[in-house]
């Protein structure tokens, strides 16, 4: 089973905002529609919902976790989602997936990278996500109706798939969509000082090869520089290690096996980074 | 006495100046004198007045200038004429010479030189004329007779008396002939070099079955008088083997001597003589003699020492050494050329011919070896990353291309594509990673030049802020900053300040933007500045700019320039400072330049004032001159052009470089020729290296000074291509022939190496593939062929179907799953009751089956599949069906089926003819879906010609292996084995051919592209087992079963 249920937050989950989202996705909450999350790794998607959950829901007795994530992926079956029987010793116990536990308890159930999933599970989504918020669950002989907390959230990484797997436009069109991108330089900065420790002034130099690099996008580069990769960078140099090798070890070599990418990259880190 | 002397007193010896001058002086002779002298005339008379005449005069001014010499003169002749006894040649020959010029010449000499007379009218009075004719106008030739004059004139003697005496009916002729050389030679033979003539003029000579008469090339005049002797050796030994050759060869290697030390020359010689005479040998000789002003003595001594090993260990590969050497040296360094020597003196040992090709530089292995002991970077080496790099420094895709010279800020352009010059290599430093950083700096300059806006520059916006305009040709009918520094009159010199100028500005906000550059910009930018050489003179201009150079390039603080450039600080400083301000832009660089250039040009035209022997010419950067079209490119066929090319190093008494005459024969390759091919490289050095190179007109059987043969050059081109390339190189234009040499090779072509199985490696870049276009049918012929088999095309679809697993499959015995395997659980309950412990694995899971293939069939268009089918009655068919029909039919079928199940496929078809013109036709590539276009490209596929399997293996291989597939696959469909005309060196042998493919095959497998070979060619057993991967190829014998058996051997191989 591949699902990941979020850990219990104290403190509100760092996330600074660089457009209007957070008032565009309280309104979607508030009105019970489902919200898509559009955009490159490590833009902050997954850093945004947890905000919001900690903003908008409560934990309670009977919801401990107001967010619930599942990482989706090929193999992610309908069970996986919805349930399954299990034996239990001598028994026969059903046990509800994440997105019944989510719809019951009136969490928040985040579905990651959900291009990736099976089209049968994906189907399982559209009855919970129009007027009616039911999910049907066949082996019980069930139809349960959300809970009215109950919020679906999924994300989805436009450039990064392979023909042959998109979002059909029924399903994407049942979806409030929000935009990310990655951050304007100065707003980067502040991100990564927060996350990583370090002070402004380097915060700015990694958010300025950050930007550098991402030029690459069109020419060898799957993906951008993802904000966490900027951030493993700035720990590893709060922990002192000289900036080159922070670098090294995280945008370089992380984001392509392609030694001349790697090679440029590196020039690029070498001239930011005195 | 006044006795009547007839012939003194004729009419012609009086009426002529000179023979009335005569008269008078003989009048005043001294008189015993002077009857002497007529006693003499007398005898003559007796055969011949005019001799007598002839006599008289010449011996009337020698007794009146120097009678003491008189004597000798006078007995000399009668000697002459006793010794011919009524015959004439003798003596006529002797009153040819100026009487008063030879009695100059010293004694002994004059004595040795009579004796010779002597001896050789001994044998013959003809052959004595002719050497009294010849030594004696050496002999009074105003220069002083060298030391050995004696000697030499024994040894000519010699000469001419031992080739006379050779049995032969052409001995008198050829004795004559050498006589005669000696009129040239005497001053330039020792009495050794002498002998050795003589044997050449005679073994040349006695050969064919008309005598051919040696002459010595007038390029061997200059060479030192040691080496004459060693060039004759050489020409000896050559001359046994190959006596037609001879005059070519001592002329190659007279040029050759003359261009080189005199260490070197007698080396290069020693090799030549162990090496066999041959076309390439002269060849070879000539390009050393070409480029060998380019290179210092020790160097060319080293060089030319290695040559003598290798022809003493491989002398067949001489030509290729000495060809490639100074580019081997140059590439590789010391180290790197020794290894290459090395490598390939123990080739030689069992392999001549993997010998010639290392050292020919033809394989992949000799250009690793050089490169890789070098720390000298090539610009293809680090052409992926600057392109990166540059994309994200200046945030756009640039095109980047390489020229010779050598520069660290590339030059300013504008052409309708943006692009960055490089140096095509760099060697200034002594480690790689040196070498690299100056690229990347280069590049970093580049692109800085787009991020801090001096290609944003508008000239409108320049001119409408009110900045000087003053002298500019405006207004022009672009707006960029080229157009602007080309508005200036001497735009060179506009566009060599702006650099400087627009430069430090440039550096000043790159340091800024990334800290990281700084060290590197002063540091390379130091190093660099010292490596070039800057001359500037002692006048204000020139100082100006060396100044600004070091400063803007070099790193250099106005403070601490040089003491002699100390009156330039002030104007640097403000330069600097203005640059360095954190506002400043582009407009201020180009304001700023046009001040500069004004004052430098009102400096110049004072300074031409107080000096006669002005120059106007400037050198920025001192090795970099600046070629007028260096800086400057528009249009869009902008020729690359020599941008920093080496200055004129040689000074006016160094020899001048070599002229090259080169036939440009753009001729069938297939026809033989003859003539040692220049390959593009070779060309392009002789160009940069300043060769003179002319044009002849003619063929291989023209006279033989005809130079080298463009045979080989770029594959068969349209005889106006090579036309024009013959005229940028008759006339003289270097940049017109680089322009030609770039735009051949930037045409879409792909270079690929080829597998010689003789010298075991690789040919590198051997063949040039150049994909072609179908011309199409607009979808006829697929329409139709689908139309005739429906029900074959139905029939395959549904065995496809068949075959096909179900989407998901159910996989039991899982631990996790969606369902329970009931037989599991039934199975666990009973364990749990018998007290053993159940095993946890009773789901049941779905499993997705997901195909996921891409296949490239590679198809056969050479001219055989032109063939029609004889065993298949046609029904009715206007005209038979040929292979490539049924091929064709199969791939319309292919296609149909593969466009419904969705596998992914390509179709490449592939033709040809030599390794220099390998076409691909693209039918389907992976990204297209099956609709008109490739529809029309399917029946428009033709039989072509040749079949050069390797070459399209590997361009395939390019295709496939960027497709992201699991299963990848290619199919090779073909009619017969791998053939091509100079697919090796035997046209009637296929191993080169078979063994390439084999390889080419094997290289794909490696690359995880699974292979299969069909073939309708009966006797494919014979080959595919050889070619092909284990248990990878088909033969189908009847070839009308084709179009349903390659459905089945796709489902097989694809496993479907």
């Amino acid at each position: 089973m591949k699902t990941k249920h979020s850990k219990r937050m104290d403190r509100a989950p760092f996330y600074l905002p660089i457009a209007d989202e957070i008032d565009i996705f309280r309104a979607a909450y508030e009105q019970q529609l489902p919200v898509l999350l559009k955009g490159p790794t490590g833009c902050g998607k997954t850093r945004f919902i947890e905000h919001m959950t900690w903003l908008l829901v409560a934990p309670r007795e009977d919801r401990p976790n107001p967010l619930i994530t599942v990482a989706c992926n090929e193999d992610l079956t309908a069970s996986d989602l919805v349930g399954r029987y299990l034996i239990r010793g001598d028994e026969t116990v059903w046990m509800d997936g994440p997105l019944t536990q989510a719809v019951r308890q009136g969490a928040i159930c985040y579905l990651d990278e959900i291009v990736e999933a099976r089209k049968d599970t994906m189907v399982l989504i559209h009855p919970l996500t129009d007027h009616r918020r039911i999910l049907p669950v066949d082996k019980l002989g069930q139809i349960i109706s959300a809970h009215p907390d109950f919020l679906l959230v999924v994300s989805y990484n436009p450039g990064y798939q392979s023909v042959l797997k998109d979002l059909k436009p029924s399903t994407r069109q049942r979806f409030v969509s929000l935009e990310f991108t990655y951050p304007p330089r100065d707003k980067e900065a502040e991100i990564i000082a927060h996350e990583s420790g370090v002070d402004l002034t380097m915060a700015m130099e990694l958010a300025h090869l950050a930007e550098r690099v991402r030029e690459l996008k069109s020419s060898g580069l799957e993906e951008g520089v993802s904000a966490r990769l900027l951030v493993y960078a700035g720990r590893l140099i709060e922990k002192g290690l000289s900036a080159r090798k922070a670098c090294d070890a995280t945008v370089v070599r992380g984001l392509s096996d392609d030694p001349q990418t790697q090679a440029a990259i590196t020039e690029v880190v070498r001239a930011i980074f005195a | 006495m006044a006795e009547t002397r007839s012939w003194l007193e004729s009419r012609h010896l009086g009426r002529s100046t000179a023979g009335a001058e005569a008269l008078e002086l003989h009048r005043n002779l001294e008189r015993k004198l002077a009857e002497s002298l007529l006693a003499a005339g007398d005898e003559l008379a007796r055969s011949s007045v005019a001799l007598a005449h002839r006599f008289f005069v010449g011996a009337v001014r020698l007794a009146s200038e120097r009678p003491e010499q008189y004597a000798w003169w006078e007995a000399t002749v009668a000697e002459a004429g006793a010794l011919e006894a009524g015959g004439r040649a003798l003596v006529q020959a002797l009153l040819e010479l100026d009487p008063v010029a030879l009695s100059r010449v010293p004694s002994g000499v004059a004595d040795a030189w009579r004796e010779a007379l002597r001896r050789v009218g001994a044998q013959s009075t003809r052959l004595a004329a002719a050497y009294a004719r010849a030594l004696g106008s050496a002999l009074t030739d105003p220069s002083p007779p060298p030391r050995d004059a004696e000697t030499r004139l024994r040894a000519w003697a010699e000469a001419v008396l031992g080739v006379s005496s050779t049995p032969s009916w052409r001995a008198e002729l050829l004795a004559s002939h050498v006589a005669d050389t000696g009129r040239d030679l005497f001053a330039l033979f020792d009495a050794a070099a002498v002998s050795r003539w003589a044997r050449l003029i005679a073994l040349v000579g006695n050969v064919g079955r008309s005598p051919r008469l040696l002459s010595y090339p007038k390029e061997c005049t200059s060479v030192p008088t040691a080496l004459h002797g060693a060039i004759l050796d050489c020409a000896l030994v050559a001359a046994a083997r190959q006596p037609a050759a001879t005059d070519e060869l001592v002329s190659r290697l007279g040029a050759a001597v003359v261009a080189l030390p005199s260490r070197a020359a007698v080396s290069l010689l020693e090799a030549a003589r162990a090496a066999a005479p041959s076309a390439d040998l002269s060849g070879a000789l000539l390009l050393v003699a070409a480029v060998a002003h380019e290179h210092d003595d020790s160097d060319l001594a080293y060089l030319c020492a290695a040559a003598v090993r290798v022809s003493a260990r491989v002398p067949d590969a001489l030509p290729a050494f000495l060809r490639s050497m100074d580019r081997s040296l140059e590439t590789g360094g010391k180290d790197g050329f020794e290894a290459w020597l090395e490598l390939g003196l123990e080739l030689g040992t069992n392999n001549a011919a993997a010998a010639r090709a290392h050292f020919r530089l033809e394989t992949r292995t000799a250009h690793k070896l050089l490169t890789q002991h070098t720390a000298a970077v090539a610009f293809e080496e680090v052409e992926g990353l600057l392109q990166r790099y540059i994309r994200m420094l200046a945030r756009r895709s640039l095109r980047l291309v390489s020229g010779p010279g050598i520069w660290l800020r590339p030059p300013i352009t504008t052409t309708s594509e943006p692009l960055v010059r490089f140096p095509e290599r760099v060697g200034l430093f002594a480690t790689a990673e040196e070498n690299q950083a100056f690229y990347v700096l280069s590049a970093a300059h580049a692109a800085g030049r787009f991020e801090y806006g001096t290609h944003a520059f508008s000239l409108d916006t320049y001119v409408s802020q009110g900045l000087p305009v003053n002298g500019l040709d405006l207004p022009r009918p672009g707006h960029t900053i080229t157009d602007f520094l080309e508005s200036f009159p001497n735009p060179l010199l506009a566009v060599g300040l702006f650099t400087l100028v627009d430069g430090l500005r440039i550096d000043a906000r790159l340091t800024q933007e990334f800290p990281g550059l700084a060290v590197d910009i002063v540091k390379l930018g130091r190093a660099y500045v010292e490596q070039t050489t800057i001359h500037a003179g002692e006048r204000l201009p020139e100082e100006l700019i060396e100044a600004l150079f070091l400063v803007s390039i070099g790193g250099h603080t106005p403070a601490d320039l040089p003491e002699r450039l100390a009156g330039q600080r002030g104007a640097v400083a403000l330069v600097r400072d203005e640059m360095t301000r954190a506002a400043s832009s582009v407009y201020d660089a180009a304001a700023l330049t046009a001040r500069l250039y004004w004052t430098l040009t009102l400096a110049f035209a004072r300074a031409a004032d107080g000096e006669s022997d002005y120059e106007g010419a400037i050198e920025i950067g001192g090795a970099t001159v600046i070629d007028p079209l260096e800086h400057l490119e528009s249009g869009g066929s902008a020729p690359p052009l020599s941008s920093g090319e080496r200055p004129e190093t040689r000074g006016p008494d160094d020899p001048s470089p070599q002229s090259i005459r080169l036939a440009i024969d753009g001729a069938d390759p297939d026809s033989e020729a003859g003539g040692i091919p220049l390959s593009p490289e070779e060309l392009r050095d002789l160009i940069e290296r300043g060769v003179k190179l002319g044009v002849s007109s003619g063929h291989a059987d023209d006279a033989p000074a005809l130079g080298l043969y463009i045979t080989d050059l770029i594959g068969k081109l349209p005889s106006d291509v090579i036309a024009d390339l013959a005229k940028a190189v008759s006339d003289g234009d270097p940049a017109a022939v680089r322009a030609w040499l770039s735009s051949q090779r930037s045409g879409r072509s792909f270079a690929y190496d080829e597998w010689d199985y003789r010298i075991e490696d690789y040919r590198r870049r051997w063949c040039r593939v150049t994909e072609e276009p179908i011309e199409g049918d607009g979808g006829a012929f697929f329409t139709e062929t689908l139309e005739r088999s429906r029900e074959i095309v139905d029939a395959i679809k549904r065995e496809f179907r068949m075959m096909r697993p179900e989407q998901f499959r159910k996989v039991r015995g899982m631990q996790h799953g969606d369902d329970f395997d009931l037989n599991a659980l039934v199975d666990a309950q009973a364990d749990r009751k018998g007290r053993k412990t159940p095993p946890d694995r009773l789901y049941v899971a779905r499993r997705r089956e997901e195909r996921d293939v891409a296949t490239l069939f590679l198809l056969d268009m050479s001219a055989s599949t032109d063939e029609p089918l004889t065993a298949h009655a046609d029904d009715a068919a206007s005209s038979p069906r040929r292979v490539i029909d049924v091929t064709k039919e199969t791939l319309v079928l292919m296609a149909a089926v593969l466009d419904e199940i969705g596998d992914a496929y390509a179709v490449y078809g592939f033709s040809g003819h030599g390794r220099r013109n390998v076409e691909m036709y693209p039918a389907k590539s992976f990204s297209e879906t099956l609709g008109v276009d490739v529809k029309s490209r399917l029946g428009g596929i033709e039989p072509k010609r040749s079949t050069r399997m390797g070459a399209a293996l590997r361009h395939a291989a390019s295709k496939i292996t960027k497709v992201s597939a699991r299963a990848r696959h290619l199919i090779l469909l073909s009619d017969g084995f791998p053939q091509d005309y100079d697919y090796g060196d035997d046209r009637t042998s296929n191993v080169y051919g078979i063994r390439d493919t084999t390889v080419a095959l094997r290289e794909l497998e490696l690359a995880g592209v699974r292979t299969f070979c069909v073939t309708v060619d009966p006797a494919g057993h014979d080959y595919l087992g050889e070619m092909c991967a284990e248990a990878s190829y088909a033969v189908i014998e009847d070839i009308g079963d084709l179009p349903v058996a390659l459905p089945r051997i796709y489902r097989t191989v694809t496993r479907l």
